[in-house]
């Protein structure tokens, strides 16, 4: 809601007699109104065509701050508004004293308020602090907001804060950079109501951590994947998530993740959702992606040998591997756990080995849902498993080959029935 | 591959699945076509404040398939496309246009309502 904290920024604005608070006096560009922001404002960007030629970020900035502690509650004191409100999260200095993370707890005033401690213990109470950084843009449709640069939305490492883009947008970054990133742990990104979001050259759409989105149509990323590298808690929804390496690659952030997708359709020239190999450690990271079409090489592939701990939620109606098998494993993974609830699962490849399913090594692969697995004629077998491995299915495994391997089918059986070639 | 041709390569993909075959239509000249079935929810708001709600039925096609008497076009309002013994109407809902491409331009979803069984 606009306010007398807004800054108004129009085609037909000028940057020079513009002032905060005044809709009648807008800014020409969306730089300038960035400069005259102060954490709490709104930049509220009116109908027309905005091209923003700096990244849409703010530093976060070091103000005199007094921390006293008392069973467990710290109270801070600022010069400065502080602009947070509960649930906002606070890194408390760069020195060796307050180093620890904390949550606001209560607005007390303008320049004071509680905080719960969340993170290292705290044994100095007069440190200079970073405070949260809130910036907030709405755009109204036909907005574009278009980087020539790396990224279009950005915020910097470690810094804690909030970006909220609302409106109908078009967000593009046409540089090396991702779209939208959120490097911090404790920064959270927000865009609502996104039309479009794309990335034009080497980066992903969409990266980094505490990323929540709604985008109307495309995450796309022209030259790598739409979506990847999420630490954090991440909420994406987009009607098609298109990336020319892979839509998703989850599990290659160093920190855990906690990840929802939802999304008609995830197209990835190489998978459609991956885990790749690699040895590091996120334990707890979970992934929940709900879409109707899942279209890729292969629509799924667990990448080689990996220590990680991951679980992953995978809901289709439809998963098609288009020049590969549909789903694959490829390699000894036992710490990832990989649910796929399916109605059908085809691979439309056209080779011996073009299995709807290959497993290879230690898995935790489970079928839910009865899918169908369909293949072409060529290959032998609709599952390909080599003799370490084990899939479990969860309901009436339907094929049209036999099955190599071990399955475990816990409820039905496995019924082969020819109509199950594509 | 490049992005179009991997779109262009998961439509077909998603077709041979789950495509209905139809026809489009423009004056005498049609085409016959493989398109995915879809759906986009409007909302249009008027001077009171009353927000009323359409749901178009779309047709998911590629643009190079859409080729009218051999050349390339984009759907205008008022084509037809028959589709399962009915026949639906191109149309503009919402203030927008009949179609939305994706940035690259390969495939378009085209917003229509149906007129005929």
């Amino acid at each position: 809601m606009p306010t007398s904290r807004t800054h108004y920024v129009s085609q037909f604005g000028d940057d020079a007699t513009a002032q905060r608070g005044k809709s009648y006096r807008p800014y020409r560009t969306i730089a300038a109104a960035l400069a005259a922001y102060t954490p709490g404002d709104l930049i509220h960007v009116l109908p027309g065509l905005h091209r923003l030629t700096e990244p849409i970020h703010r530093d976060g900035y070091l103000v005199p701050v007094t921390l006293t502690r008392a069973n467990g509650v710290v109270t801070v004191t600022v010069e400065e508004p502080h602009g947070c409100s509960a649930g906002h999260r606070l890194c408390a200095g760069y020195t060796n004293g307050f180093d620890g993370e904390l949550v606001v707890h209560e607005v007390l005033s303008p320049t004071a308020f509680t905080c719960l401690q969340a993170g290292p213990d705290a044994t100095d109470n007069s440190q200079q602090g970073i405070l949260s950084e809130l910036l907030a843009i709405h755009c109204e449709h036909g907005v574009e907001l278009r980087q020539d640069g790396d990224w279009a939305v950005f915020e910097e490492y470690d810094v804690p804060g909030y970006i909220s883009v609302t409106g109908h947008a078009d967000i593009h970054a046409a540089g090396a950079g991702p779209a939208v990133n959120g490097t911090g742990l404790l920064y959270r990104i927000q865009c609502a109501n996104i039309r479009k979001l794309s990335a034009a050259t080497l980066g992903p759409a969409v990266s980094g951590a505490n990323v929540h989105l709604e985008v109307q149509h495309e995450i796309m990323s022209i030259n790598y994947d739409a979506i990847m590298s999420l630490g954090g808690t991440n909420h994406i929804r987009a009607r098609s998530i298109v990336g020319k390496d892979n839509a998703i690659e989850l599990g290659n952030a160093m920190v855990p993740e906690s990840t929802f997708i939802e999304a008609d359709e995830l197209v990835g020239g190489q998978a459609a959702v991956r885990i790749p190999g690699g040895t590091f450690a996120a334990a707890g990271s979970r992934a929940y992606i709900r879409a109707k079409r899942i279209i890729g090489a292969s629509a799924f592939v667990m990448g080689s040998a990996t220590t990680r701990d991951y679980e992953l939620f995978l809901d289709a109606d439809e998963m098609i591997g288009r020049d590969a098998p549909a789903v694959v494993w490829a390699a000894n993974a036992p710490h990832v756990a990989v649910r796929l609830n399916c109605r059908r699962i085809t691979s439309q490849f056209a080779d011996p080995s073009g299995y709807a399913i290959a497993l290879n090594g230690t898995n935790r692969l489970q079928l839910h849902g009865s899918p169908a697995l369909l293949t072409t004629p060529a290959p032998a077998y609709s599952v390909y498993a080599s003799s370490a491995t084990d899939l479990v299915s969860f309901g009436t495994l339907r094929v049209a080959k036999p099955v190599h391997g071990n399955v475990t089918v816990r409820v039905g059986a496995v019924t082969i029935d020819a109509t199950h070639v594509v | 591959m490049t992005l179009p041709a991997i779109l262009a390569a998961a439509h077909r993909a998603a077709a041979a699945v789950h495509g209905v075959a139809c026809t489009y239509t423009r004056g005498a000249a049609s085409v016959e076509l493989t398109a995915l079935r879809g759906q986009t929810r409007f909302e249009a708001e008027d001077e009171e404040g009353v927000v009323t709600q359409f749901v178009s039925a779309d047709f998911l096609v590629l643009a190079a398939d859409l080729a009218l008497n051999g050349a390339e076009t984009a759907p205008m309002k008022g084509d037809r496309i028959l589709c399962d013994d009915k026949t639906y109407e191109v149309l503009r809902l919402g203030g927008e246009q009949c179609f939305a491409a994706d940035p690259t331009g390969t495939r378009l979803r085209i917003h229509t309502k149906q007129v005929a069984e």
